[in-house]
């Protein structure tokens, strides 16, 4: 095993531990915990990822660790815009909400 | 309470939003300024007046300040004509008056001003914002069926009716194009009439630019999703 493998494999293993430790959703827990395995496998096994590649006409290893890392990436992409508009959505509500109920009349104000 | 109520989204508008209060007041609208977080004197303005001031604690966009004046105009008693007026002083307050008598005379659920059908007027109108809009015109026709002429014009009235149906989720300038996309999926009955639009140089400094309204397309397909 190469030193660089080595480095690979106790990233990988980094981000397992943190995956289990500070994600709570067992969605996000199994997948993740599934990407991590995988990649723990082509890392031991390199040559895998090409057997994998030319099965499905794909060429090299890394140009299929390549795709597979783009539609991950997509995937990610429209899960955080997705909470990121969830989130936007909630804060206008509470601002919106903040804004009636604090409404100032000058009515009220002269008979203060 | 007026049964007109007139609802002013403003951000940053201290400067112009005085003479559109004093206008509006004299008139004796009911008048809503929603500050939109505001890190100028908008406020301070606006409480010198007989309104209703709502101040969002951030700054969010138009759509938002306008979706927070229609729900609280909704709220009020005796309201049967919802304005929506710029704080920029692009706006004629005469203008007013008539879209609520065209409203009681068609019985329309919304009626909106145009800059562009006959008898309308954009004074000062700079060409590329001329462009700009046409293209926003073309995008809504194709995309709504509605036959307007103009689809960012921020003076328009709605009855209560079609206050509540109306949803505006496009919290920045987008929310112009999902206005008429609401009234097109609600079947709500609309019309239109010539308006004066007013462009000086202040004004024209706080519009949109033309990469501003591509970020509007981007928000309304970005929105469909």
């Amino acid at each position: 095993m190469s030193l660089f493998q080595f480095l690979l494999l106790l990233s990988i293993g980094l981000f397992i531990i943190y995956i289990l430790k500070f994600k709570k959703a067992v969605y996000d827990r199994f997948f993740m915990l599934i990407i991590g395995l995988i990649g723990i496998v082509f890392v031991i096994f390199p040559d895998l990822t090409t057997l994998i590649a030319q099965s499905m006409n794909i060429g090299r290893g890394t140009d299929l660790l390549f795709y597979t890392w783009v539609i991950f990436c997509l995937f990610k992409f429209l899960r955080y815009e997705s909470r990121i508009k969830e989130l936007e959505r909630k804060i206008t509500i509470l601002a919106s909400e903040s804004a009636i109920e604090n409404v100032s009349v000058y009515e009220q104000k002269l008979m203060d | 309470m007026n049964e007109i109520c007139v609802i002013i989204p403003a951000y940053n508008e201290a400067q112009s939003l005085d003479n559109v209060l004093c206008e509006l007041v004299d008139n004796q609208y009911t008048v809503i300024v929603v500050d939109d977080g505001s890190d100028d004197a908008t406020s301070k303005v606006s409480k010198q007046y007989p309104v209703h001031l709502l101040i969002h604690p951030i700054n969010l966009g138009q759509g938002a300040a306008l979706n927070t004046g229609l729900k609280y105009a909704l709220g009020l008693e005796d309201v049967k004509y919802i304005i929506t007026f710029d704080a920029d002083g692009q706006h004629i307050v005469s203008d007013i008056p008539r879209l609520v008598e065209t409203m009681q005379n068609t019985n329309c659920d919304v009626v909106l001003g145009s800059r562009f059908c006959k008898g309308g007027e954009a004074k000062n109108i700079r060409f590329l914002r001329r462009i700009t809009l046409f293209l926003a015109l073309w995008f809504t026709k194709f995309t709504t069926g509605l036959k307007i002429t103009d689809t960012h014009n921020g003076l328009r009235c709605f009855s209560p009716v079609a206050a509540r149906r109306i949803r505006i989720t496009q919290n920045r300038m987008a929310h112009a194009s999902e206005i008429l996309q609401e009234i097109s999926l609600h079947n709500l009955s609309y019309t239109e009439i010539p308006v004066t639009v007013i462009y000086s140089d202040y004004s024209v400094k706080k519009g949109q630019s033309f990469l501003g309204g591509l970020d509007i397309l981007f928000d309304i397909i970005r929105g469909r999703f």
